[in-house]
């Protein structure tokens, strides 16, 4: 057989060099040197040297696969006995940017019926988080079946990161924060926000308590917790600054994680030289968003904001920091503060006695701030749940000012401010809604550093309860309006006191034993002092519970500067010898109210103005 | 008597053989045990797909493809884009052949087999045009017979599969190796050359091939 093989060998007597020489050796001598080799050896040579040749072309990197013609005709036929399957589907997935069309539509007969439930063995470390693109589709969480994940499980341990990826893990071995408590992880997670800061990502902190002095948050980073009480911003003992610095960055969200600035260990007065140790420090910033924080046991405030704009403060637990829950100052625009929890903050303030707790403090050049929902507690001494305004003169004053539905709870009658309002040219607020109690004032307008002035105020639909006056404004407004709020003074002070009042109505107000028990000037249900003109009061009601008791007066007129005020269709319950008491020279005629149960004997006019009148 | 009885004993015996042989005939089939196909297939391990890639790229516009060799091998293209010329191959097929390219170790292939160095490998590309042939019988139509010893196995490239075909040695030394495409009428043979029975030449030519993507 091989004889016909036989054929001579000759080089190829032209050969040339390069190119054209190996493509006639491939092309043709070589393919004569195999012939002529098959005449020289016998068979049983040729085959152990073919055998040799072949063992090593075929001993490297041959995959084998079988089929079996049983599988393919009744129990199917595994994917790995399927060459060139793998690749394809490969390519089909990976290989293009556009819609795939590998389709389970395209399975006939008994593989139509595929409907995952035939994928086993499935390696989890094969599942990519960061790969996984539902492209839009639906992914019912019904065919989800989580039972098998156990604690190692958790986020803390899966993967969830890349070099652009949404989402970085502070305990990826890339960072190596150890969150025990213990360790110093300032380096792990300040490299986690810097290459967060790069990508625009989320930086993700699991259950675990970081010791850290001092981050740094960039602009355009997510700061993501498991929770306030599972994941832990702790400062170092001996730390050098705030839990967390947003300085001079735009476009960041801290959520989800609690700020312990442990003042024990670092600061515990809570004054100015304590001013480095803050839980969240905000300056020049732009659009931040602060979001189910609890910010606790800081040295000096638990969130200070200066110079800033677009801020919320959402939902977030404020307590035991060294002086304020929030501050802000010298520019603080577009704010909302809304569903916080605050309470016996300002321990630390050595300035302020024994047990001195102090509240949410904004000032000098304050704009289009809201503080709505939150719930503020313990404040005490002259401190103010809420304190708005310029505070001193010198300092800008503050407008556009909404606090609403909040409930302010003091510590006691004898101390504490609901809500102050500060500074001159403060205009355009809005105090409504809110529940005052167990406090020494509720709403103060009144300033140590100088008069506080404004106009346009409303201040609507309150209650004071158990509070030892209601409202004091001691500057001066004009333009506003203070109608529809409950004072429920239990025979301890005014209701309502201003000075300087003007071209104002208080109206549909509801005073009950509004003064002491033994009723004296100046423990009345409306005071106007100062220069109080050109003020409508009307459709009030003023109640005592006994006669001769409580509130000596429903209106009382204490200064003989005030004038044309309209005092007219109030109702007067078991008043005092005088309902009314008029010193100003009021050109106005006077308009009656309804009066029971008076204990005046006679109808008393002054000044055209009926101030007491008989019971019919 | 005794001649009935040898007549009666033949008749009863050749009654028993045919029942038997209906019974036999008549009963079911033994059920032969599925045969199994063995497939042997060659591919470039991950590993050397991720050094491939690093590899310097060679695309050829005329015929269509590109592929890869290692950074420290040489490229020789004179002859890369001819055209497809008419040549004879065994048993007087006419088929057309162009577009070598070589690939080869050194920096030049200015050599003959009787002066290249001792380490010279040479991997020559060839493009072919046969119309009605399979691979298989193209493949025969270069030497690579049943009668020489050939056989072969599947060879996995970038994005097609061929074979690679192996016969006798072209030397004494060297075994005849080519792995052939097809696609169509075109048949792009890749010959192996030199390289003897050390498993690293033949590693690095198959990674060359390897990575051969039609366009």
């Amino acid at each position: 057989m091989l004889g016909f093989f036989v054929l001579a060998f000759l080089l190829s007597p032209d050969a040339r060099a390069e190119s054209s020489y190996w493509k006639n050796y491939f092309s043709s001598e070589e393919r004569k040197a195999v012939v002529k080799n098959a005449e020289k050896y016998t068979i049983k040579e040729i085959k152990t040297k073919s055998k040799k040749w072949k063992g090593i072309i075929r001993g490297y990197n041959i995959k084998n696969g079988t089929i079996s013609d049983e599988d393919i005709k009744d129990n199917g036929i595994s994917t790995d006995k399927i060459s060139g399957l793998r690749d394809y589907v490969n390519e089909k997935i990976q290989g293009s940017s556009t819609p795939q069309d590998f389709s389970a539509d395209n399975l006939t007969g008994t593989y139509a019926a595929l409907d995952g439930s035939q994928i086993t063995g499935l390696n989890p470390g094969n599942i990519s988080i960061g790969s996984l693109n539902l492209g839009g589709g639906t992914f019912t969480a019904g065919a989800l079946s989580v039972g098998d994940i156990t604690s190692s499980g958790r986020f803390d341990t899966i993967t969830m990161y890349s070099a652009n990826g949404p989402i970085i893990n502070v305990k990826h071995p890339d960072f190596g924060a150890i969150g025990n408590g213990l360790a110093d992880d300032t380096i792990a997670i300040q490299t986690a926000l810097d290459t967060a800061g790069i990508n625009s990502t989320t930086v993700f902190l699991p259950k675990g308590i970081y010791r850290v002095s001092n981050l740094n948050v960039p602009s355009n980073v997510i700061v993501q917790g498991e929770g306030q009480n599972s994941t832990i911003i702790k400062l170092l003992n001996s730390a050098t600054g705030n839990c967390l610095s947003v300085g001079d960055s735009n476009n960041v969200i801290i959520r989800d994680l609690q700020l312990d600035g442990n003042r024990v260990n670092n600061s515990t007065n809570g004054d100015s030289a304590d001013s480095n140790w803050n839980g969240i420090w905000v300056n020049g910033a732009t659009d931040i968003i602060i979001e189910r924080v609890y910010s606790r046991s800081n040295g000096y405030h638990g969130i200070i904001m200066v110079n800033v704009s677009r801020i919320r403060v959402i939902d977030c637990h404020f307590e035991d920091n060294g002086y304020r829950p929030i501050h802000g100052h010298a520019g603080v625009y577009d704010v909302i503060i809304r569903g916080c929890q605050v309470a016996e903050n300002g321990k630390g303030f050595a300035n302020q006695g024994a047990t001195p707790y102090d509240g949410i403090f904004f000032f000098d050049n304050v704009r289009r701030l809201v503080l709505s929902d939150n719930v503020i507690r313990g404040v005490t001494g002259s401190n103010p749940a809420i304190e708005v305004g310029g505070i001193k003169t010198g300092t800008t004053g503050s407008s556009h000012i909404t606090i609403k539905n909040n409930i302010i709870d003091g510590n006691s009658i004898s101390d504490g401010y609901g809500i102050s309002l500060t500074g001159p040219e403060l205009t355009d607020v809005i105090i409504s809604g809110n529940v005052f109690t167990n406090i020494l004032r509720g709403i103060l307008a009144v300033d140590n550093y100088g008069v506080t002035t404004g106009m346009r105020f409303s201040i609507t639909g309150n209650t004071f309860e158990n509070c030892t006056s209601g409202i004091l404004f001691y500057g001066g407004i004009s333009k506003s309006i203070i109608n529809g709020n409950v004072f429920d003074m239990e025979t301890r002070g005014f209701g309502i006191k201003v000075k300087n009042l003007s071209q104002s109505t208080i109206s549909g107000n509801t005073f009950t034993n509004a003064g002491t028990w033994t009723p004296s000037v100046g423990n009345d249900c409306i005071i106007l002092e100062g220069t109080s003109v050109h003020n409508v009061i009307t459709g009030n009601l003023f109640h005592n519970d006994s006669v001769g008791h409580c509130a000596n007066y429903g209106v009382n007129e204490n200064s003989a500067t005030c004038n044309y005020n309209y005092i007219t269709g109030n109702h007067y319950y078991q008043m005092v010898t005088a309902n009314n008491r008029i010193q100003g020279a009021n050109t106005q005629a006077g308009i009656d109210g309804t009066f029971v149960d008076v204990d005046g004997s006679t109808i008393g006019i002054a000044n055209g103005i009926i101030t007491s009148k008989t019971a019919p | 008597m005794n001649k009935k009885i040898t007549i009666i004993s033949i008749s009863l015996v050749a009654l028993a053989i045919i029942f038997f042989g209906v019974w036999k005939w008549s009963s079911p089939k033994k059920i032969t045990p599925p045969k199994s196909t063995l497939i042997q297939y060659k591919e470039t391990s991950p590993e050397s797909k991720k050094e491939i890639t690093a590899w310097q790229k060679y695309e050829n516009d005329k015929y269509h493809f590109q592929i890869n060799y290692p950074n420290n091998w040489h490229i020789f293209t004179d002859e890369a884009k001819t055209d497809l010329t008419e040549l004879t191959l065994q048993d007087n097929e006419i088929a057309k052949q162009g577009g070598t390219v070589f690939w080869s170790n050194e920096d030049n292939i200015d050599y003959t087999q009787e002066n290249k160095p001792e380490d010279f490998l040479l991997l020559g590309m060839m493009v072919y045009e046969k119309t009605n042939t399979n691979l298989d019988d193209f493949a025969k139509l270069l030497g690579f017979t049943q009668e020489l010893q050939s056989s072969s196995v599947i060879f996995k490239a970038t994005n097609l599969e061929g074979k690679e075909y192996i016969s006798l040695g072209a030397t004494e030394k060297d075994p005849r190796v080519a792995i052939i495409f097809q696609k169509n009428n075109n048949f792009y043979v890749f010959h192996l050359g030199f390289i003897g029975d050390n498993q690293e030449n033949l590693k690095v030519m198959e990674g060359i091939v390897g990575s051969l993507s039609l366009k």
